[in-house]
């Protein structure tokens, strides 16, 4: 795997991200819930110039940036403010897991940049009702 | 399970090991970690990711006995910093100090509550920024996935820190 697949698979996922995070807004009442939706609001915001960063990356290097599908899987349960909160945290987590990879498969300015988005999403976690852990993004060292 | 992080501690804890040895950080197989270019990788020398590893095992063998030096002095803050001690301790167990370390005494914590937290927290902030930059540098991807891993445990940690409980009088 090279850099610039490595760096297009985060791109693909970030396509994904910003899919469900509009359904999770769009799920959201930003009246009933406003901590909640300024949340969610702030996290598609990031997941947006993350995206914007890796398509000049990979666009950067010669490569053809991963295109957004039509549509993604999106998890069950949504009909709740915690429903919603528990899948912002679930997709931040696999967030965290992408970035972490892609930590490994780069180096240079480019893992700079991963090293970064997964501090970003560790931290980003904690609006989502999610506790600290002690391998964000590498949860396997945990289970040794 | 125990057998699995022994060996990966004790392989880590000699400093004569060969880089190779640090790649047994990586992932099981079913979570393939993607190698990084051969001709974008850094120009470490041969053992340094070594040498980087057994100076994070200091460091966050020292950041603990801070912690637990502050915990022992205020009282107060020990619920406060519990989560801090079990994530040095839970890393430790990853990447150890090498043997024979040997963690210099710490200065006793004097001061208020307040300032000794507030030293602390100055130390965890700086350690944090430590990882994230050795994370950049060294030549093997899971050895910088590790400890990028451990940069954000800290960032998560001093973010999640509960509200003082104390008034800052010392305990």
């Amino acid at each position: 795997v090279t850099e610039v697949e490595t760096l297009n698979d985060v791109l693909a996922n970030e396509h994904a991200a910003l899919y469900v995070y509009g359904v999770l807004g769009a799920r959201t009442s930003e009246s009933g819930t406003p901590d909640l939706y300024a949340a969610l609001r702030a996290s598609y915001d990031v997941h947006r110039a993350r995206r914007d960063e890796l398509t000049g990356l990979v666009a950067a290097d010669g490569a053809t940036p991963a295109p957004a599908a039509t549509a993604y899987e999106v998890p069950g349960g949504l009909e709740t403010a915690d429903g919603v909160t528990g899948a912002a945290l679930a997709l931040e987590r696999a967030c965290a897991a992408v970035y972490a990879t892609a930590v490994a498969g780069t180096t240079a300015e480019r893992r700079e940049w991963a090293v970064t988005a997964l501090n970003d999403a560790a931290v980003r976690e904690l609006g989502f009702r999610g506790t600290p852990e002690m391998f964000p993004g590498a949860g396997e060292y945990a289970d040794r | 399970v125990l057998g699995r992080r022994g060996v990966l501690a004790g392989a880590l804890g000699l400093a004569a090991l060969s880089a190779c040895d640090v790649d047994d950080l990586r992932p099981p197989e079913d979570e393939p970690t993607p190698t990084a270019s051969p001709t974008a990788t850094t120009s470490s020398e041969p053992d340094s990711d070594q040498q980087i590893a057994d100076y994070v095992g200091h460091r966050l063998a020292t950041m603990g006995r801070v912690v637990d030096d502050t915990r022992k002095a205020f009282p107060r803050l020990r619920a406060r910093l519990q989560p801090l001690a079990r994530m040095h301790r839970a890393h430790l167990e990853v990447l150890p100090a090498p043997d024979g370390d040997e963690i210099p005494p710490m200065a006793p914590v004097d001061g208020t509550a307040a300032e000794a937290l507030a030293y602390l927290l100055a130390q965890e902030g700086t350690l944090q920024k430590s990882l994230a930059d050795l994370a950049g540098g060294v030549q093997s991807g899971a050895l910088a996935r590790l400890l990028a891993s451990m940069s954000a445990s800290v960032s998560q940690h001093l973010a999640a820190l509960p509200a003082p409980a104390t008034d800052g009088r010392p305990s």
